[in-house]
């Protein structure tokens, strides 16, 4: 593997050869980015749009006119300020104790030994593989004699666990710290907690962050626990409330159907791309 | 680490060694607690309730193998299992291929990339609800977008997407392969991390393009192709919400993903013995599955150093 082996026989430099790829690279990649933002482009358009120019072919994808209305409109038609709320408390609630539990959970994987631990690391990796539908019929019935049918805790305290994934990634980056910095710490006078809450959790933002996001998004966008667990119309979650109505008017208002998706949508939109930069860093920084 | 060595086998040393096994515990309470009372409970009682009939008011009655020989004879947890395998088939290796493609892509170092790999995760950032209403859009056969360009571009008339048996699976598969972005991004995490020096050591041997992606790329984020593989299957036998908002499980059971019909028997028609049995059949399967996964993956999977 030595440098001086041979000369390579090739017709382009190295550099030339490169930027063909990269152009190749591109060429591919451009037209994709139309059919990724086919639907959404839609989804503005006709949250805009009057509905009989949505029923019109071919499709016409520049509102003319304009319909800022469907918005006020689509927002009273579903009760859209409810259901945000509620998603909100939902979402907020599990980012916190989902993140602090995976947290605290990877770091004792990574970074203190006790017996029982490696197989206990397995258990946690093997609940990747469950369904949820093998645990979700008795934890129906665990919460229905808690009489918590029809409150937020079943779709908050279950995840109270951490979450495999996020245990894994966690664990990951608190094993890649240098034994030093704790070490210093611990003469300082630091116990187990201190080490963790004080020097090894501010380190962790990354993590933290991408975690945050992606917990963010999985309960923003959860269905079936809702669907289960909810009954009464005003503790509905946005998901909820689209799907409910999708299913018992079909679909005649689009127009404010979209609105109303819009509305959806701006939560995670706005939280990804306040976090972007953490989350392909925090991923990356996790897998070494 | 630390700890072990301030200990050797003075008394103090026991000490601390108890102090490290009681913290290590005190860490793990929240994941101990909900484990027991969310999973390990759950997973027991439901494997008990499949050979019950249950309604979730009357106690369970026992009814020993019926709720299995049931399934076996009923037609439609056939063609459930039917539909819900095909699409895992066919999907599951065009959704790694395609991640795979795209990551590399979105990897290289090209001027505006940050921007291109946004717009490419972005429809992963989307509710599955909202996405699933705006796919039943674009699939409409009269006003939809995707016929629209069929006739456009190919003079083709489209099908009825979402209303024909024969067409439903691959509307499904279609808008699924649209939000790749969560494998993409465990790939492009995992194609960071793969040493420079690899690289240049391969291209001074005078690798092609083709010889640095087989010989250097593929085995060095093999783990993470065999995690991304596992996870996708696994995600891809379990499907629900998409098919809610979509099709709801029609035409003519066309798309009648297995977890709808367990989410059916269980909250529509409270045969709640009924659904935990079904629900364990699929939960042996992903076992044998994800069993078979790991168990050839030692020909093709290489692990560097200790991931």
């Amino acid at each position: 593997m030595t440098a001086t082996a041979y000369a390579p026989r090739r017709r382009l430099g190295r550099r030339a050869r490169n930027r063909v790829y990269k152009g190749l690279a591109l060429v591919l990649l451009l037209p994709g980015l139309a059919w990724v933002l086919m639907p959404t482009l839609w989804m503005f358009s006709a949250a805009f749009s009057r509905l009989e120019q949505i029923m019109r072919f071919p499709p016409e994808l520049w509102p003319d006119p304009w319909v800022f209305s469907n918005f006020y409109e689509g927002f009273a038609f579903l009760p859209f300020g409810r259901y945000f709320w509620n998603s909100t408390q939902i979402a907020g609630l599990r980012v916190v104790g989902q993140v602090l539990a995976a947290s605290l959970a990877g770091y004792a994987f990574a970074r203190m030994r006790a017996p029982g631990k490696d197989i206990l690391f397995v258990l946690v990796l093997s609940t990747l593989m469950l369904p949820y539908t093998v645990t979700m019929i008795p934890q129906y019935i665990i919460f229905q004699r808690l009489g918590w049918i029809d409150s937020y805790w079943p779709l908050i305290v279950p995840h109270f666990d951490g979450g495999a994934f996020f245990i894994f990634l966690f664990r990951q980056f608190f094993r890649s710290i240098p034994d030093d910095l704790p070490e210093a710490a611990r003469l300082d006078g630091c116990g187990y907690f201190g080490i963790y809450w004080r020097m090894m959790l501010p380190l962790s933002l990354p993590v933290i962050a991408a975690s945050a996001i992606l917990i963010f998004q999985n309960s923003w966008q959860e269905l079936l626990q809702p669907l289960i667990f909810l009954h009464d119309n005003d503790k509905y979650t946005i998901p909820l409330g689209l799907a409910t109505f999708r299913s018992s008017y079909g679909s005649s208002p689009w127009h404010l159907i979209m609105a109303v998706s819009i509305g959806a949508v701006l939560p995670p939109v706005l939280l990804f791309f306040i976090g972007q930069k953490f989350l392909l860093t925090g991923i990356v920084v996790s897998e070494k | 680490m630390t700890a072990a060595r301030a200990g050797g086998a003075s008394p103090a040393g026991i000490s601390l060694r108890w102090r490290e096994t009681l913290n290590f515990y005190a860490f793990l309470t929240p994941w101990l607690l909900g484990f027991l009372a969310f999973t390990a409970v759950p997973i027991a009682a439901s494997l008990v309730l499949g050979f019950t009939k249950f309604n979730a008011i009357q106690p369970a009655e026992f009814v020993g193998w019926r709720n299995f020989q049931f399934l076996f004879r009923d037609q439609i947890f056939w063609k459930s299992l039917r539909v819900t395998l095909t699409y895992t088939a066919v999907f599951v290796p065009l959704q790694l291929g395609a991640s795979l493609l795209l990551a590399l892509l979105l990897n290289l170092r090209v001027p505006t990339m940050r921007t291109i790999r946004t717009v490419y995760y972005l429809p992963s950032i989307l509710p599955t609800v909202v996405t699933g209403l705006v796919w039943i859009w674009l699939f409409n056969v009269d006003f939809g977008l995707i016929n629209f360009f069929l006739f456009k571009l190919f003079g083709i008339r489209g099908p009825n997407w979402l209303g024909s048996e024969r067409w439903v699976m691959t509307a499904v598969i279609v808008s699924g392969l649209w939000a790749l972005g969560s494998g993409v991004i465990i790939f492009l995490a995992a194609l960071q991390n793969v040493p420079e020096e690899l690289y240049e050591a391969a291209e001074l041997d005078g690798a092609s393009l083709w010889g640095r992606l087989w010989n250097v790329t593929i085995p060095m984020i093999s783990p993470v192709i065999l995690y991304n593989l596992m996870i996708a299957m696994i995600l891809a036998l379990q499907v629900f919400t998409r098919i809610y908002v979509l099709t709801q499980g029609g035409p003519n059971y066309g798309s009648y993903f297995y977890n709808l019909y367990v989410y059916e028997n269980a909250f529509s028609y409270f045969k709640l013995g009924l659904a935990s049995a079904q629900a364990w059949i699929l939960f042996v399967l992903i076992l044998l599955l994800t069993v078979l996964a790991l168990r050839t993956s030692g020909r093709w999977v290489h692990y560097a150093g200790g991931a």
